[in-house]
């Protein structure tokens, strides 16, 4: 997911009700969102690690995504059945989209 | 249903159309301007914004209004808030592919009802004039250091075409006058000119030889809309729904150096897409009128010949004869097109995808044409010269 700013990640997580609202921090700190954890967020290290050019970004974690489930990216992820997808427009955007892939 | 290699799962139809006044300096934000003509369209259709499953926002580049991120800027007006949202952008070609996308939203089965709208206000942002805008469309490498413009570059192509098929200025100055003596019609209209005559055409200013002032569409503001139905849904909201017959578009080579700059291949191939879609084999004999893209006077002539309503070169006889004219055999752009209702790019190109509307229904007044319409086509083009969009529509 979008993750441009550090906070964003954990608002997306909460959005994408991937967490409940407010815990997200609490379980980012559990390590539920690293690598082999209960639900791995952005193992590419999204935004933050790899650079923001505009619209390839949101492709890219698409792109990312199908590697890791077709196992064709080597990833900490004890099951990688279904993942969720999304971008955000930017600042000073409201614009998201979200992806859902199930094998 | 698959025609050769396009699938789709629903026909589809427009059964509303809207429309803001076209002028320069409009006194109304960009926001307001989509709202107001989005209004008109769900008006005309009996609905309002909680109907509409899906919004198509078309703009033209972000400087003409100011605004970056003019799609994002413009779904607050275009009712896009809280809906599945998108902006196309095809520079001039944007109108008439706003009603492309919105096509593929329903035909698809996505979205039931879409409210497509374009917007362009072009008085306010560039200074001291919105060709600077085009300061840096061109390749940096090969045609930047010649400092090219946009009328320098249609001049070229006007040349080509009345050198390549002997046409005199006297005779491309007709579809100015055609397009601002029908604009009179036209309640938006920004250059209504009922006395224009050739020799006023022929006396304006000369801006880069053969492109005189006259032959040019005016910098406007404005927006459009139209609201689309999968047949199911239009059939409900209205008895007289106008089918969505054909939709075609392409892009040819960003390099003018490597195009025909005689006849419009960009045009041919997307009308040729949007005929096989509609059953068009004669479109001289199918198609009962048409708004053709005209920016520049010669540019409907170009149009009339890629889109196969005259054959090459001989559009300016066909427009010497009348035969465009608003009672002639075959009626080119009856609205007043470019020339004569303004050019807010992206809303302009949708103005004329609304006059078909119209025209189809028999609705379009004053303007209305005198032969029985069946079938109407609208076409646009732009982006750098080479995108063309063609939609066809009929009862």
């Amino acid at each position: 997911m979008d993750n441009r700013y550090s906070f964003k990640e954990l608002q997306h997580i909460e959005a994408l009700r991937l967490a409940p609202r407010g815990m997200a921090k609490e379980l980012l700190a559990d390590g539920a969102f690293c690598p082999g954890g209960r639900l791995p967020v952005n193992l590419s290290g999204g935004a933050l690690a790899e650079g923001v050019p505009f619209e390839v970004h949101g492709l890219a974690r698409l792109s990312y995504a199908v590697g890791v489930m077709r196992g064709e990216i080597k990833a900490e992820v004890d099951k990688a059945e279904t993942a969720v997808v999304h971008s955000w427009r930017g600042v000073p955007t409201t614009t998201s989209v979200a992806a859902v892939l199930r094998i | 249903m698959t025609i050769r290699n396009l699938n789709f799962k629903h026909r589809v139809a427009v059964v509303g159309a809207g429309l803001t006044l076209f002028r320069s300096r409009l006194l109304e934000t960009p926001q307001e301007l989509a709202w107001l003509a989005a209004k008109q369209a769900l008006d005309e259709a009996g609905l309002t914004l909680k109907d509409i499953d899906c919004v198509v926002i078309g703009s033209a580049p972000d400087a003409f209004d100011g605004v970056h991120m003019k799609g994002e800027y413009l779904a607050e007006g275009a009712g896009g808030v809280h809906k599945p949202t998108i902006r196309v952008f095809v520079g001039g070609a944007t109108g008439v592919f706003v009603p492309i996308a919105a096509w593929w939203h329903v035909a698809s089965g996505l979205c039931k009802r879409v409210l497509a709208v374009a917007e362009e206000k072009m008085s306010h942002a560039a200074k001291p004039h919105t060709q600077y805008v085009f300061r840096y469309i061109w390749d940096p490498i090969v045609e930047k250091p010649l400092n090219p413009n946009l009328i320098w570059i249609f001049a070229m192509e006007m040349h080509r075409y009345m050198h390549k098929c002997g046409v005199k200025k006297e005779d491309i100055a007709l579809v100015s006058v055609k397009n601002k003596r029908n604009a009179c019609g036209h309640p938006s209209a920004q250059l209504c000119m009922p006395n224009i005559t050739v020799d006023d055409v022929l006396k304006s200013e000369v801006l880069v030889w053969p492109v005189q002032l006259l032959d040019i569409s005016p910098t406007s503001d404005g927006a459009a809309a139209v609201v689309l139905a999968s047949e199911e849904e239009a059939r409900r909201i209205t008895d007289t729904p106008v089918w969505i017959k054909g939709i075609g578009w392409t892009l040819d080579t960003t390099h003018w150096t490597n195009r025909d700059l005689a006849y419009p291949e960009y045009v041919r191939r997307a009308a040729e897409m949007a005929y096989r879609m509609a059953g068009i084999d004669n479109p001289r004999k199918q198609i009962d009128v048409a708004e053709p893209y005209d920016p520049f006077d010669y540019k409907e002539l170009h149009h009339m010949e890629g889109l196969g309503l005259a054959k090459k070169c001989e559009a300016p006889i066909l427009t010497r004869e009348g035969v465009t004219q608003r009672d002639g055999d075959l009626p080119i752009n009856p609205s007043g097109g470019l020339l004569g209702v303004g050019n807010p790019i992206s809303a302009a190109g949708l103005m004329k995808v609304a006059e078909i509307f119209w025209q189809v229904r028999g609705e379009a007044g004053e303007r209305q044409v005198k032969k029985p319409v069946y079938t109407g086509l609208a076409q646009a083009w732009g982006d750098l010269m080479q995108a063309g969009t063609v939609i066809v529509m009929g009862i």
